[in-house]
């Protein structure tokens, strides 16, 4: 063979998962490959589609790639001493090659998780993905949704500014409130009575392995059941309206994690219950797309990264409490609920902390996990965006989103000094400042 | 390549052709943005500026990159000088040379605050992190402290010279008076004049109808009250308006008029911001200049010795082997007589003996035994000379 | 879009990647080469000539002897060439206490396991005045920095 015969072939044997011909090596490609074989060999074509997941949940999950490699680079160069974090970031921004993009990468990465795990979970509960074997995997997603507000809360103490002190301030102190536990919740994750080095050194090892960690088991976990369950939502509309024929589905053959889930084996099912007009080869068709999926979300991160910094404010000073000192975004309409919802009852004044901060988030969260088990819709109102049968449901949803999203909005934009309103275009009082 | 038959819409790969092109654009950018830097042009033009004045050791050995002074001692990250590459070249380069290169002016008391000990930013203020001007200079919304530059000295009605007195006496507070701090000396003297101290304590001496002055400049601006004052919300403008006029800045208040002038309360303003807490080791501290002056003189104080043609290496041993340090010749007595005219008053045999074992001569002489107490109890040390020095001193100071 | 066109289209998306991927990889090692060090200097300023008395004055910081006979300096390292370890100046000799190596005062060994003698380094005058020496330069035995004439 020639040279470039040789290494023609020799490109071949590398790239032949990502570039199959013909059926047989589709399937194969899946198969057969340890990157790929999650995916089943044929996917529902609606399942890809973008219209009916924006691929939100893989978003989130590229996100957290990001994420992973941003922050494994930072860890060579981030001290967590509460003598020295401060100076090290701003060694990160100024003295390390490339520092500014890898921090700011992290850091707004780090936002666009927590907001697309959020559109994630609106996205699957508007599609009625959530009811039926999916039911496990709607919980396993809320612990994913509250691990990945942990992950971000525990870095946001790290930078040992002003705004990571006071933010963590005001969280640490609104899980104070819970009933009973509280007080020693706050003593066991601070390590202390104040946030200092026990804190940081908490945090850091918190944010750095364990949280991540959960969220890889979970995220497992998660992607192994959505295989189990069939694949997404999308397909059960598909599956009433098919003329074929199910499959006796053999019921063992089945892996589960410690036994607690039962069911047939995995990638069976859809592909042999939809027609083949319905569905497409995972490979090339699904991985080209994720591919392209993965260079946006990196395009887009690059992109504000390079135009807008990370902030970081003065150096971490528990004497000087800044004037608002605010919780992070996504804690907002927390600190929002916790500033007004302070109830006098008679003589006694039950705390907005514990109103707020923990028996609203904590009816929401009730309710958003046994949701499945209330719903009462039919099979037909799965799988499909606003469903007519489901739309009280949606309703109630959208308003506690837009109610979420208007406090957080209010919290960001309306919310000043002394916690006072100030619309836009209503200047503050200009910060007093020594010189 | 064979057709697909389920292939999702061609678009996708159109699309990942244009996602991998911006991607490719955005690495570029990101990298073209670290690697031009602001400071690497300063830099090649101050290897030219070295080269044009004749400094080409220097020049050659010029390496670029991020400069920095660290002293953990201080807490001092200051890399100031990846710009302000002519800092230390104060009479080798111009001192016209445009900024950022033009030397240090070379002030009289720069010696005893060396570079490599205090970095820039304890006496400028500034943000020594940065590497780039504005973020070293002013160092955006966040920072407290920047840098105190001649424009913001103006706003203030100052020069800035006389601003960065403010930062000399964090350490300084201690003494009576420093020279080259007129404007901090005058508003300490005007502290002692004015009797500040009937009404406001201050390092735990004085009265309580005033709050306590003692770290002033360390209060947080929002506990002031601006209410009253005018122009910018400010501790310095603040504290001059209410020097100048209490009454109107604090209304009711028993702080009386003092009727300063302009200069008198910015001085005074100067001082209060001063006072702030650091904790330099006590070897940066220093120790206040009316205390520290020995009352007996110091051999750096006197002048080298006199030529004595013929008796060079004499002269040398007297200047090396420690001679000078406790005698002078015609400058009067440091720690031993002054030795001018001695070799008139001894002879040679008596030199020798002295020299060779100065306790000896004391031992045996009756008329030298109150010498020890003539001069502090201290008879002069056996200095081991050799024979050859001895001849050699000999030959130096029988010619005095 | 014919098979041509997509060919060529394809390898400019997937070499711009690979590009991109290889600067960034570029970049991040980059990253890893620091661009300042918290460590003392290798080309340090230390005091001005005439806070030097004559003979050896040791300077613990830095781990080395400035060596002044009259106007004329030297810098001798106080790092013992065997392991390691900081000599001690002795009268007449240089002793190391870990492996009790016995160097001259110009540095050639004369007794214990250093192999080396001790290295002198370069010594000359920072632009503002001071005494420099460079760890990074050595020099040949019997170098001297004299002072300008001015200084003296």
């Amino acid at each position: 063979m020639t040279m470039r015969e040789r290494l023609s072939a020799l490109w071949r044997t590398l790239a032949w998962s990502w570039d199959p011909r013909g059926e047989r090596e589709a399937g194969e490609a899946i198969v057969r490959n340890l990157w790929l074989h999650w995916f089943p060999a044929k996917v529902a074509r609606v399942s890809a589609s973008w219209s009916y997941s924006a691929w939100l949940g893989a978003i989130a999950a590229i996100l957290f790639l990001i994420l992973n490699v941003t922050g494994l680079l930072l860890m060579f160069f981030y001290v967590p001493s509460t003598e020295k974090a401060y100076g090290s970031m701003k060694d990160l921004d100024y003295a390390v090659t490339l520092g500014w993009l890898l921090r700011n990468q992290h850091r707004w990465a780090a936002h666009g998780m927590v907001a697309v795990a959020f559109l994630h979970m609106a996205r699957v509960f508007f599609t009625g993905a959530y009811r039926g074997p999916r039911a496990l995997n709607w919980l396993v997603g809320l612990a994913l949704l509250l691990t990945t507000l942990l992950c971000s809360f525990t870095g946001y103490l790290l930078p040992w500014d002003q705004l990571a002190l006071w933010a963590v301030t005001v969280g640490t102190n609104i899980a104070r409130e819970a009933p009973l536990a509280g007080e020693f919740i706050r003593y066991v994750l601070l390590g202390g009575t104040q946030i200092g080095q026990n804190a940081l050194l908490r945090f850091y090892v918190l944010h750095v392995f364990f949280i991540p960690l959960a969220i890889w088991a979970l995220f497992a976990y998660h992607m192994w059941r959505v295989r189990k369950d069939g694949g997404l939502a999308a397909i059960e509309p598909l599956r009433l309206n098919r003329q074929m024929q199910p499959k006796q589905m053999p019921a063992t053959k089945s892996y589960s994690l410690w036994g607690l889930a039962r069911g047939t084996s995995a990638a069976v099912r859809s592909s042999t219950e939809l027609e083949e007009s319905d569905q497409v080869f995972a490979s090339p068709s699904v991985t080209r797309r994720l591919v392209l999926v993965v260079l946006v979300v990196l395009n887009v991160t690059i992109l504000i990264s390079v135009f807008f910094n990370a902030p970081l404010e003065e150096a971490a000073n528990p004497a000087l409490t800044p004037n608002p000192a605010k919780a992070p975004w996504y804690f907002l309409w927390l600190q929002e609920l916790v500033a007004s919802t302070t109830i006098p009852i008679g003589s006694i004044r039950i705390s907005g902390g514990l109103i707020g901060g923990i028996i609203v988030p904590g009816v929401l969260l009730a309710a958003a996990a046994l949701w499945p088990w209330l719903d009462r819709s039919s099979p037909a109102a799965e799988g499909v965006w606003f469903a007519r049968e489901r739309r009280w449901q949606n309703a109630t949803f959208a308003t506690v989103l837009v109610l979420i999203v208007a406090l957080i909005m209010i919290g960001i934009f309306v919310r000043g000094p002394y916690w006072r309103l100030y619309w836009p275009g209503t200047p503050w009082p200009p910060t007093p400042r020594t010189l | 390549m064979e057709p697909r038959q389920d292939e999702l819409e061609r678009q996708d790969f159109a699309w990942m052709v244009l996602a991998s092109l911006v991607f490719f654009i955005l690495v570029a950018i990101a990298a073209w943005r670290a690697f031009d830097t602001e400071y690497g042009p300063l830099q090649g033009r101050f290897r030219q500026i070295l080269e044009q004045h004749n400094q080409l050791a220097a020049a050659r050995r010029f390496r670029p990159g991020i400069r920095q002074i660290w002293n953990p001692e201080i807490g001092v990250v200051d890399r100031c000088i990846t710009c302000h590459l002519g800092y230390e070249w104060g009479g080798q380069l111009p001192t016209d040379l445009p900024q950022p290169f033009a030397p240090h002016p070379p002030l009289p008391y720069l010696d005893k605050h060396p570079f490599p000990q205090f970095g820039c930013t304890v006496c400028h203020g500034g943000q020594g992190w940065a590497t780039t001007a504005s973020m070293a200079h002013v160092g955006g919304e966040h920072w407290q402290s920047p840098m105190l530059s001649d424009k913001l000295a103006r706003r203030l009605g100052l020069t800035a010279a006389q601003l960065i007195q403010m930062r000399c006496n964090i350490c300084h507070r201690h003494d009576l008076s420093t020279p080259g701090m007129e404007e901090i000396n005058q508003a300490k003297d005007l502290v002692k004049r004015k009797k500040c101290l009937l009404c406001h304590a201050i390092e735990g001496k004085g009265g309580l109808v005033g709050p306590e002055l003692t770290y002033f400049g360390d209060k947080n601006p929002e506990l002031f009250d601006f209410k009253n004052v005018t122009g910018a919300h400010t501790v310095f403008n603040w504290s001059y308006q209410h020097l100048m006029n209490p009454d109107q800045i604090t209304p009711n208040t028993t702080m009386p008029t003092f009727g300063f002038e302009q200069a008198q309360a910015r001085a005074l303003t100067l001082l209060l911001l001063s006072w702030k807490r650091n904790n330099f080791p006590p070897q940066y501290i220093p120790t206040p200049v009316e205390i520290a002056q020995p009352p007996y003189k110091l051999a750096s104080a006197v002048g080298e010795p006199p030529m004595v043609a013929g008796a060079e290496s004499g002269r040398n041993i007297f200047r090396t082997r420690g001679c000078a340090f406790c005698h002078t010749v015609g400058q009067g007595r440091l720690l031993g007589p002054d030795l001018k005219g001695v070799g008139a008053r001894r002879d040679e045999r008596w030199m020798r003996q002295w020299l060779a074992d100065p306790a000896s001569v004391i031992r045996a002489y009756p008329e030298f035994a109150h010498w020890p107490d003539e001069y502090d109890g201290i008879v002069m040390p056996n200095q081991n000379l050799s024979a050859e020095e001895i001849n050699a001193l000999v030959a130096y100071l029988s010619k005095l | 879009m014919n098979t041509t066109r997509r060919w060529v289209l394809s390898l400019m998306g997937r070499g711009a990647v690979a590009l991109a991927f290889l600067i960034q990889i570029g970049a991040a090692a980059r990253a890893f080469l620091p661009n300042v060090l918290y460590e003392p200097l290798k080309r340090f300023k230390l005091k001005r000539p005439d806070q030097y008395a004559e003979g050896f004055t040791f300077d613990p910081d830095h781990r080395l002897f400035v060596v002044r006979n009259q106007d004329n300096f030297h810098a001798i390292s106080a790092v013992c060439t065997h392991l390691g370890c900081t000599v001690q100046w002795r009268e007449t000799q240089f002793a190391c206490p870990c492996h009790g190596s016995r160097f001259r005062p110009d540095g050639i060994v004369i007794g214990g396991p250093a192999p080396r003698p001790l290295p002198w380094y370069d010594v000359s005058l920072s632009p503002d005045g001071f005494i420099e020496v460079d760890t990074e330069t050595q020099v040949e035995r019997g170098f001297n920095f004299t002072l300008p004439k001015a200084k003296a």
